[in-house]
């Protein structure tokens, strides 16, 4: 029998891997709309439509596999938030990561890859899967401390905080939730609107 | 060409830099053990080598079964990891299995880290010299009783990953008969490890044979000492009022036992305090988790609808301009016919009603 701890690492070596590969892909679609100085580096529109599909279906895949990677973790490793700030930044990072890939992924469904052409988007859509994967390795560090208590990440000079948290009232998480759900729905009937009108 | 070298050597190096850190350099965490943890990787023989270190093991003073005695391990002088953890194990022999010292007869009232633990882990400061000390009840009966310390470390220098280890020479104690009402802690007393911050409740301390006591306390560092109320609850039970403790504060506390026939000084014991508990709940942090997701993913979304569609704004204005503009240019004035303009599309004058002949009066 196969423990959930073993689907667990192979779960998140395919989660990692593929954000990995996205926000790579991602960063050198800078070059749709930013000129780099350096011509070697310069990539070919073919190479950077390839870098966009491959850095979307990494993103993508990565998303799809997160869910599965929190499940299994949840099974393999006995824990509860409750008495451990360790545990429970986890949830939050797991809920921050998630939040920037979807917006990530919500963009690039949305616009396409002319998502890349405005200098503004182009700029937005990078950062944000910079930070959604800044996110994503937070989480994973997270699980390094909780199992072999270290992490790669003590190997930087400071990073974000994973031992101390914050938490909120849940009537402050359901107003912040109502807030954010509310956004969204306005946003798509803006959009829908502004459409229409076109 | 050349580029591809380049990456292929920087991937080499990525992957050959990943052997530096494989270790189990965290060490296990307190707790009770026989030696070697029972053939762990420091017990293997393929897997571990003797540590460079020296490890000595001494009792204060006469040792009376029963009664408690302090027993003071160092280790010193040992090449360690860079996180410099040693875990040492006060052992009553080398067998590898049933070698607690509760296993011949002795108790453990506190472990160096608070505990009642026969195997303790700390990290040694840069005089590579540490001394951890046991507080143990005695076995019951009298006679000459083994007592070894190990250490299990790692190594600054360790390209085999071995794990090191090192024994001390036995140290054989010889537990006296007890004198008749000689006063001490009771047998069933568990001393204390940690009180909450602030918490303000006296420690409760059982003796055996025991009329009155005296407690001296003092802050883990310092030299002063301050005497403790102490107080008789009932038959050799006594609360002792010892101030309150906040952040990592440890107080050691000595006793001193009496009756009208012996006044012993008992082993210094320590109490800490414990972190404030955290009181997040698994409903918090999903709920938590869910409101950042939607907030980030609203917020980031209506940027790039913000961004995406830079010519709402100017559309519309520009809309209205036109408006203006194409009225403009419908009506047009004319020098010869003050207060009056000539619409184009209709072909007839209308009355300008920025500028109204006769100065908007009308004739009769």
């Amino acid at each position: 029998m196969v423990s959930a701890a073993t689907f667990h690492a192979a779960i998140v070596e395919i989660t990692i891997g593929s954000l990995t590969l996205a926000v790579i892909c991602n960063i050198l679609c800078l070059q749709f709309a930013f000129s780099i100085p350096y011509d070697r580096l310069k990539l070919s529109e073919n190479m950077l439509l390839t870098m966009d599909r491959a850095g979307f279906m990494g993103a993508l895949l990565g998303s799809v596999m997160m869910p599965l990677a929190i499940f299994t973790g949840t099974l393999s490793v006995s824990g509860n938030p409750a008495g451990s700030e360790l545990l429970y930044n986890k949830f939050l990072y797991s809920g921050l990561a998630f939040g920037f890939w979807a917006s990530y992924l919500i963009g690039r469904i949305r616009i396409g890859s002319e998502i890349w052409k405005s200098k503004k988007t182009n700029l937005l859509q990078v950062i944000t899967s910079i930070l959604a994967f800044t996110m994503t390795i937070t989480v994973a560090s997270i699980g390094g401390k909780i199992v072999r208590n270290e992490s790669i990440l003590d190997l930087m000079p400071f990073w974000l905080p994973i031992n101390k948290t914050v938490t909120l009232s849940p009537l402050i998480s359901i107003l912040l939730l109502i807030i954010g759900a509310s956004s969204i729905f306005i946003m798509y009937k803006l959009d829908y609107s502004i459409d229409s009108k076109n | 060409m050349k580029y591809k070298l380049t990456i292929i050597v920087i991937i080499f190096v990525l992957l050959s830099s990943t052997t530096f850190s494989v270790a189990n350099p965290g060490g296990n965490g307190d707790n009770n053990r026989d030696f070697t943890c029972g053939g762990s990787c420091h017990g293997d023989p393929s897997l571990s080598a003797d540590s460079d270190g020296l490890l000595t093991i001494e009792v204060e003073r006469n040792v009376y079964a029963s009664n408690a005695v302090a027993v003071h391990v160092t280790a010193s002088n040992m090449t360690l990891s860079n996180n410099r953890i040693v875990g040492i194990f006060l052992l009553s022999s080398l067998n590898g299995n049933s070698d607690h010292p509760s296993d011949y007869g002795w108790s453990i009232i506190q472990d160096p880290n608070g505990g009642i633990n026969n195997y303790v882990e700390t990290t040694v400061s840069s005089s590579n010299s540490v001394t951890l000390t046991w507080i143990l009840f005695a076995p019951d009966e009298g006679g000459n009783y083994n007592l070894y310390a190990q250490m299990n470390h790692g190594h600054i220098s360790n390209s085999d990953n071995l794990a090191y280890t090192g024994v001390s020479d036995p140290l054989t104690i010889d537990v006296q008969t007890a004198p008749e009402n000689l006063p001490g802690f009771s047998e069933s007393w568990i001393a204390p490890e940690y009180r909450s911050p602030g918490d303000s409740t006296n420690i409760i301390i059982m003796t055996k044979n025991t009329d009155s006591i005296q407690v001296k306390w003092k802050l883990e560092g310092e030299w002063f000492e301050n005497i403790a109320n102490a107080s008789l609850i009932e038959k050799d039970t006594w609360s002792v009022d010892i101030p309150p403790t906040f952040g990592d504060t440890v107080i050691q506390y000595s006793v001193i036992t009496s009756n009208g026939n012996f006044s012993i000084k008992q082993p210094l014991l320590t109490v800490g305090t414990s972190l404030v508990d955290f009181e997040g709940s698994l409903l918090e942090a999903r709920l938590q988790s869910l409101a950042y997701a939607t907030i980030i993913i609203g917020f980031i979304t209506t940027l790039q609808l913000y961004f995406s569609k830079p010519n709402i704004k100017t559309h519309q204005q520009k809309s209205n301009f036109s408006k203006i503009n194409d009225d403009n240019e419908r009506l047009i004035k004319h020098p010869d016919h003050p207060g009056w303009l000539w619409d184009n599309v209709e072909n007839k004058w209308v009355i300008d009603p920025d500028n109204p002949p006769n100065g908007g009066v009308i004739d009769g």
